[in-house]
């Protein structure tokens, strides 16, 4: 590899191909949906065709050749000379895809993979037969399998000339020279651009010349004169058509290239971490802030609260990403799987401008693939058994994204067939998942939940779509793990709706700071329900297990004093002054009794390092105000580890 | 100052030495980052019974390791000359607690001898070498296996 | 000399950065399509445009127009960068004032070349 391309040019070219990629991937769909739409068929031609140039230079030869193929595809589309249908569609998804496997790998370090010669070889036969009128293609196509094989693998010099000359030598037959140069232009103006020849040095040194001499000499030949205004015409109504594109285009593209600068995410990683030091530092302060009698040192520790929180802020917005980057793949996916699984569906994406934390956005993905999947797998319907049922053939599945406060609402809902209550209670009764007594005291909203237990699934046969060994268990778990939640609510025939809640960002958490046994703990705000004193409500024991009357219901209540200590023989014990957290578990409310409720701190997430990583019902840590360490417990993981649901 | 000290040069060092239970060990200076006070440690519920709990090291929390656990002595109480001896080790910041820290000695490669075959099991798995002088004896702890934490598991 | 180098595709820009570097242009401007090259080509004093054909918004071709069309930049020169060397391309170019053409990729050895040949061709 030359010396212009440098490891930073490699990941530059790496990063900017991504979101060409991306942005590709949202066209290639739009396409489909709108195959005259000129203005999309320009920019996936431009893509495939700017992702050509730089790979050109950086030697990869099967992106190279696999842009080239799709982009001469594209040529031919927008210039209207075929037309789309799904088998070239799927060949075209398959050639972006496989444009996409290049770049990850080498995105990994990996070298280039090899050619995928079948894709290759079909989008070859494709060109080929495609154009019938073509004999110009088959020369081009068969030097463009030349070139990719050997000129691009090594950038000299001596190849592009012997290349050039290549394509050349196929036209010398014809005569050369000015005549020819010019007889052609005629010619090429008529036909496409994407068919015309290749023009050589000397041609073109001889062109300049006799367009030097003939601005020298005004009389002009008959057949110069000929020729220009023919050209002028096409110009005309290309650049009209690119004004209006410019129009639209053009002010984003200027100010992007003025107002934005590329970051590394690391660096953003770094600032939020000094942001939290900051945020700790400045809860120290406030926490020492009664035992100074200045006023000016209160006010000035006020300022600084008040800066703090603006800058902590702005700098999770610096972190911001739109939620597009993760619904982005799911036209695709659902594309692909409604075609596998022969159903009709339809995706309607709202809100994919909700921005939220980068980190967040990537762990995201994983969950909402497989809740869109399953929506469509198990929820909607065959288009058979949706006209008998009198619903319109094409399912429906809506994806929306909001913000609420400081969290996230993610919404899936399908218009399928719902969730059978009574076939999920006899599916987990044969499972062993819950009793007989418990099935029949089921609620509605208990029963949903029941898809979340490990080892449940509602279909009775795996397929291949939203088996894999992966269930809403993981799901459940991998939401809780980003200190969300998720809510399940279906109506029989009508359809499911799944609430995934989310918090914005996950460096910060707010919790309800709580004393047990002279320690600090922190709770996430957003399991908290309610907070009372114990000896406000009536406790009484059930079925040997401490419970509280609150509001009607009886809720299980435990000492998180207990829970802390391992220590489980304290049913029943008395107690004073102390105050009962109620926590929303899934479905369920519990009430834990802590010695004291200092109050509501947003803190810093700290891990807690490779030896404590396999405990159970811990977050993290934080540094709290008085520079103490407190346990950020999780709740739901330590009702599971301890074998209550 | 990390964890990659050659093999060669971790002989010819210099060692910080601690006691436990009235024997003299020794880590690498090199792996060391510093020496606390105990302040307030925090204990870590379900955590492994080696791990005594957490502290909070200028905003970071460190875990703290209970070597008389390692090492299969009975526990004790902290008093005044307990120490936290922070290391380092593959990028983990860990604290390890002793008895009391001793000085830095300088031991030549030659004067390091098998560790012998006598003693407990679980301290003899973290031994490296042992160093014998007119009446004191160092004991070179291996602290990759004091810090394995597999190897902590088959307990 | 003063150069700016037009292109969409920011690791191009660089790459073609770089090549200029290795034959020793160090000054150096950047722009991302015709649309922002003509306003700084206008307010700066140039003495070279390297410029990629296939741009959104204004294109190389109509920047190499507006160029000739203002008569203080008519007699910048003008080197165009294209995918292929298409002959009816070419010719539009070499039509509307184009000083040379390059064809992707190319070495630092090609672009001295075609730099060469148009100061040649300008001296002659």
């Amino acid at each position: 590899m030359t010396s212009y391309v440098d490891d930073e040019i490699l990941e530059d070219f790496l990063i900017e191909t991504s979101e060409i990629l991306e942005r590709l991937g949202d066209e290639l769909l739009g396409f489909e949906k709108d195959p005259e739409n000129s203005e999309i068929l320009n920019s996936i031609f431009r893509g495939f065709h700017t992702i050509k140039g730089g790979a050109g230079f950086l030697g990869f030869s099967s992106l190279v050749n696999s842009c080239h193929k799709l982009e001469d595809i594209f040529n031919l589309l927008r210039q209207s000379q075929i037309k789309i249908d799904s088998g070239l569609m799927d060949l075209i998804l398959q050639g972006s895809d496989y444009v996409n496997v290049i770049i990850s790998a080498l995105r990994e370090g990996n070298e280039e993979p090899s050619q995928d010669d079948e894709l290759i070889h079909k989008l070859n036969e494709y060109l080929l037969s495609c154009h019938e009128a073509g004999d110009q293609l088959v020369e081009k196509a068969m030097v463009d399998v030349e070139v990719a094989g050997e000129a691009f693998s090594d950038s000299d010099d001596a190849e592009l000339e012997a290349m050039i000359t290549a394509s050349l030598s196929r036209r010398e037959k014809k005569s050369s020279g000015l005549a020819s140069v010019m007889e052609s232009t005629e010619k090429s103006v008529i036909s496409s651009d994407s068919l015309a020849e290749t023009i050589t040095e000397e041609e073109f040194e001889q062109l300049l010349d006799t367009l030097n001499a003939k601005k020298e000499d005004k009389q002009a030949s008959t057949d110069m004169t000929e020729a220009p205004p023919q050209v002028t015409k096409v110009e005309k109504s290309q650049s009209a058509a690119l004004a209006v594109t410019r129009k639209e285009k053009k002010p984003s593209t200027v100010k992007k290239a003025d107002t934005t600068v590329r970051v590394d995410t690391r660096r953003l990683d770094d600032i939020m971490n000094l942001v939290g030091e900051l945020v700790l530092s400045r809860n120290r302060l406030t926490a020492l802030r009664d035992n100074f009698n200045d006023k000016k040192v209160i006010q000035a520790i006020s300022n600084l609260d008040i800066v703090t929180a603006d800058l902590q802020s702005a700098v999770m917005k610096t972190r911001m990403q739109p939620i597009k980057k993760v619904f982005g793949r799911f036209p695709r996916m659902i594309r692909d799987l409604s075609r596998s699984l022969n159903k009709e569906v339809d995706l309607v994406l709202l809100g994919e401008e909700t921005d939220l934390d980068k980190n967040l956005v990537e762990e995201l993905s994983d969950p909402l693939i497989h809740l869109i999947r399953n929506s469509v797998d198990h929820g909607i319907e065959t288009p058979a058994e949706r006209e008998k049922k009198g619903k319109h053939r094409v399912g429906k599945v809506v994806l929306s994204a909001e913000q609420e406060g400081d969290h996230i609402l993610l919404k899936i809902t399908d218009d399928g067939k719902g969730l059978d209550v009574e076939q999920l209670k006899i599916k987990a009764l044969k499972k062993g998942i819950i009793s007989d007594e418990k099935a029949s005291t089921m609620t509605d909203s208990e029963c949903f939940e029941l898809i979340f237990m490990p080892g449940f699934s509602t279909k009775e046969s795996v397929s291949d779509v939203s088996g894999r060994g992966v269930g809403m268990d993981v799901v459940k778990t991998r939401i809780a793990k980003l200190n969300g939640s998720i809510e399940i609510e279906s109506t029989l025939a009508k359809g499911t709706n799944i609430v995934v809640k989310l918090p914005l960002t996950l460096a910060i958490l707010p919790t309800l700071m709580v004393v047990v046994n002279g320690r600090k703990y922190a709770l996430p705000l957003s399991i908290v329900n309610e907070i009372f004193e114990l000896n406000t409500k009536k406790r009484s024991v059930v079925g040997g297990k401490d419970v509280i009357l609150n509001r009607g219901k009886a809720p299980p209540l435990f000492f998180l004093k207990t829970w802390l200590s391992f220590d489980y023989m304290m049913i029943g014990r008395e107690a004073k002054d102390e105050q009962v957290i109620m926590i929303q578990a899934g479905n369920q409310s519990i009430g834990f009794v802590v010695d004291q409720v200092i109050g509501q701190e947003e803190v810093v997430i700290k891990p807690l390092g490779v030896f404590l990583n396999g405990v159970t019902g811990l977050a993290g840590a934080t540094i709290t105000g008085d520079g103490n360490v407190a346990l950020i417990l999780d709740i739901p993981t330590m009702l599971r580890s301890r074998n209550y649901h | 100052m990390n964890a990659a000290v050659e093999v060669d040069s971790l002989y010819e060092a210099q060692w910080v030495t601690f006691y436990l239970e009235g024997e003299c060990y020794g880590i690498n200076v090199m792996q060391v980052q510093e020496v606390l006070r105990v302040s307030d440690i925090a204990p870590v519920p379900g955590a492994p019974e080696y791990v005594m709990g957490i502290i909070n090291l200028r905003g970071n929390v460190v875990s703290v390791l209970d070597t008389r656990n390692r090492f299969g002595l009975p526990s004790r109480e902290t008093d005044e000359s307990t120490r936290i001896i922070i290391v380092e080790m593959d990028q983990q910041t860990v604290g390890i607690i002793v008895d009391s820290v001793g000085e830095v000695v300088e031991v030549q490669q030659d004067e390091v001898g098998k560790p012998p075959n006598v003693g407990n099991e679980e301290s003899a798995r973290y031994i490296h070498g042992i160093v014998s002088r007119e009446g004191f004896l160092l004991i070179l702890v291996e602290l990759s296996r004091l810090l394995d934490q597999d190897l902590s598991e088959e307990f | 000399m003063k150069i700016l180098v037009v292109d969409d595709f920011s690791t191009m820009r660089r790459i073609i950065k770089n090549l200029l570097r290795d034959l020793g242009y160090n000054n150096t401007e950047e722009a991302d399509d015709g649309g922002t090259a003509l306003p700084i080509l206008q307010a700066g004093n140039f003495d070279f445009l390297v410029t990629d054909w296939n741009m959104p918004g204004m294109s190389g071709i109509e920047l190499l127009k507006a160029v000739r069309a203002d008569e203080r930049l008519e007699g910048l020169p003008v080197l165009m960068v294209t995918a292929e060397s298409k002959r009816e391309q070419i010719i539009e170019a070499a039509q509307a004032g184009v000083n040379g053409y390059i064809v992707k990729p190319f070495t630092a050895v090609t672009l001295k070349e075609k730099i060469d040949k148009i100061f040649e061709r300008i001296e002659a």
